[in-house]
């Protein structure tokens, strides 16, 4: 299989139903062979955005390209997209040889070659040896699979997958996400892949998107939303959060919270919004730092998370990992924390 | 909820007596009635059937009045039906409703409003004759026999069709769409072979009915639309040949069951998918 990905480009989408508005301004662009992820809540219009791309949906306004052609009023049929539901949709009536030979039948393959390359897709997924099973006699991952052959076996430039592992359970979820990042390699095209789960997002990602209310509200590297989010709502979306509300301000670079005043290293750009830490930039100190008194004391195994109130009113949780002869803090007892360098971020709103 | 099978049997012995009472018992009399004479076990109603040609002769007209009326619902019934399952719930209600609405008619009234409507000077040939056509023969033919019956059935066909096509996932179709086929594609690899469990249900009921009529024909028809419900009826209140009758209605309880047994030889491999696959 060697088809190479093509371009994608959403230009100011727009999608209602009566009153209620599912896509609002998206535009985004994929490059060639990227893996771009939708990121958001559910009902945020992840899947409009995707059914849009697949023609399901009819945008009131805007474009969508493909390797810089319109692609508005091509029939779905006609798009070449590669496609993995959420339910897998497999056929009930066809086998797993018929459901993955579909797409080339419909493409006026000839028989022997059908048969070929539907064979080669299943061996990819490793599932040749199940062809004249039928959908109701597989597991989910292997319906996943089966689902995964059959949309790239005609060697689509653009593969869109919609939720694909959110039925499975975590152990089977997390082995399929190696799978789906190794095969897209192999395969070459541009993914665009949407789910809820912000771990499957940061794990599969070259880049993602974060939705909601039908906008995107930050676009970029898995490492730029984690370290730099620009909202309270992706910095509690992507990983987990300490945010502050700040209240005011003690300088050009100084922000008053509930922390008390705290210093931020990249400047405050207004003094509105919230400041926000991640656990992992939190550390007990010996001497410096704020005073805090401990409410919660977890054991993680190799480490403890820490829930503790500061003398301002703030609640902040940590991390701490564990070291061979250092005693964890108990409730009630009182602690200082610092912070790591660069670790606060300013949330504008 | 988890029952013992004292108590299983207790909530199902009120239902067991009423079938056994009502329905098991009257059929084995009938069924022996077929083999008993005034001297006792006698093969003479059997006899009589397969020398009379008229009994066979009806016996066959009512499985082709069957088949073609089954066949006339489904090619009418589906259509319908699939135009049904695209619209949204509230306005498929509607339509149900509407469907439905002849059953608050009886089925006597509404074969007498035929005889208003074909007759000899009923609303079809005096629109034929304002036009100045000839006046046609309808009334008292098996087309008139064939209408009547198809508008009490077609409701039932449609909605044992609907049934299956709302239980068809949409997201096959567009999943079959994207993977590259056209709408007729679509329909006709996917979207069909689905809904077939539906054309099923519906055909094995319409055409059980069909073969148990009686108002219909009885009424609309002429001399050579007697089915086999008539000539069962003429044989128990004009003849009184109680035997012959009861030989005639034990044929069409055999020759029901076999059909029965074919259709489910010719669908279990699709049974077994739709079972398996569906309502889960
Ligand atoms: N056909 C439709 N009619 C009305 N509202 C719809 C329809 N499809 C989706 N929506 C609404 O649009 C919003 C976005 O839906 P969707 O794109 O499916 O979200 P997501 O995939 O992110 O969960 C949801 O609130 C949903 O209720
Ligand atoms: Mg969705």
């Amino acid at each position: 299989m060697t088809a190479k990905g093509a371009s994608i480009e959403f230009r100011e989408v727009r999608k209602t139903y009566g009153d209620f508005v599912a896509l609002e301004r998206f535009t985004m662009s994929v490059a060639q062979g990227e893996f771009m992820t939708l990121l958001g809540p559910s009902g945020s219009g992840k899947t409009t955005a995707l059914n849009s791309l697949a023609g399901f949906v009819d945008a009131d306004s805007g474009d969508i390209l493909i390797d810089g052609v319109s692609i508005t009023r091509m029939p779905t049929e006609k798009r070449n997209i590669g496609m993995v539901f959420q339910n897998y949709s497999l056929f009930p009536h066809r086998d797993v040889l018929g459901n993955v030979a579909f797409p080339l039948e419909m493409r006026g393959v000839a028989k022997a070659e059908i048969v070929r390359r539907s064979m080669k897709a299943l061996e990819m997924v490793r599932l040749d040896g199940l062809a004249k099973r039928m959908p109701h006699e597989l597991s989910g991952g292997q319906k996943q699979r089966v689902a995964f052959a059959r949309a790239v076996v005609f060697e689509p430039r653009v593969l869109l997958m919609d939720e694909p592992l959110g039925a499975l359970d975590l152990k089977l979820r997390e082995a399929m996400q190696l799978e789906i990042k190794q095969y897209q390699r192999e395969i070459g095209c541009t993914v665009i892949y949407v789910t809820h789960d912000q771990g499957e997002a940061l794990t599969l990602s070259d880049r993602l998107a974060v939705m909601e209310k039908g906008a995107i509200r930050q676009l970029g590297a898995p490492e730029e939303l984690y370290d730099r989010p620009n909202s309270r709502f992706v910095a509690e979306f992507i990983g987990s959060n300490n945010i502050l509300a700040v209240e005011g301000a003690a300088g050009d670079d100084t922000l008053v919270s509930g922390l008390g005043a705290v210093r931020l290293s990249g400047g405050a750009r207004t003094q509105r919004g919230f400041v926000a830490i991640r656990p992992e930039h939190v550390r007990r100190s010996a001497a410096a730092g704020w005073p805090a008194t401990v409410r919660q004391a977890v054991f993680f195994g190799d480490s403890f998370r820490y829930l503790v109130e500061a003398e301002a009113g703030a609640e902040i949780s940590f991390v701490e990992p564990r070291r061979a002869g250092a005693a964890a803090a108990a409730p009630g007892e009182t602690i200082r924390i610092e912070f790591d360098e660069g670790g606060l971020i300013h949330l504008p709103e | 909820m988890n029952l013992t099978r004292p108590a299983i049997l207790l909530l199902l012995l009120p239902a067991l007596l009423l079938v056994g009472l009502v329905f098991l018992l009257p059929i084995a009399g009938v069924l022996s009635l077929s083999v008993h004479g005034e001297a006792g076990f006698t093969l003479e109603p059997l006899r009589e059937l397969f020398g009379s040609k008229v009994a066979l002769l009806v016996l066959e007209r009512t499985f082709t009045l069957a088949l073609s009326v089954t066949a006339i619902c489904l090619a009418l019934g589906y259509p319908a039906a699939l135009f049904m399952s695209g619209l949204s719930s509230r306005a498929r209600a509607w339509v149900t409703y509407l469907i439905l609405l002849p059953f608050w008619i009886s089925i006597l009234i509404r074969t007498y409003t035929w005889i208003v409507i074909l007759g000899r000077e009923g609303i079809v040939n005096r629109g034929l004759a304002a036009v100045g056509a000839e006046p046609l023969q309808i009334l008292y033919t098996d087309v008139a026999v064939r209408i009547g019956m198809v508008q009490i059935l077609l409701p039932i066909v449609i909605l044992a069709c609907l049934a299956s096509m709302l239980d068809i996932d949409r997201d096959l179709v567009k999943a079959a769409r994207v993977l590259g086929a056209s709408r007729w594609a679509a329909f006709r690899k996917v979207f069909l072979p689905l809904s077939l469990s539906g054309v099923a249900t519906g055909g094995i009921i319409c055409f059980i009915l069909c073969l148990g009529f009686y108002v219909t024909p009885a009424l609309l028809g002429g001399r050579r639309s007697t089915i086999i419900a008539n000539l069962i009826d003429i044989q128990v209140h004009r003849t009184l040949n109680w035997g012959f009758a009861a030989v005639l209605a034990s044929a069409l309880l055999v020759s029901t069951l076999a059909c029965l047994g074919i259709f489910r030889l010719l669908t279990r491999r699709r049974a077994g998918f739709a079972a398996a696959g569906f309502g889960k």
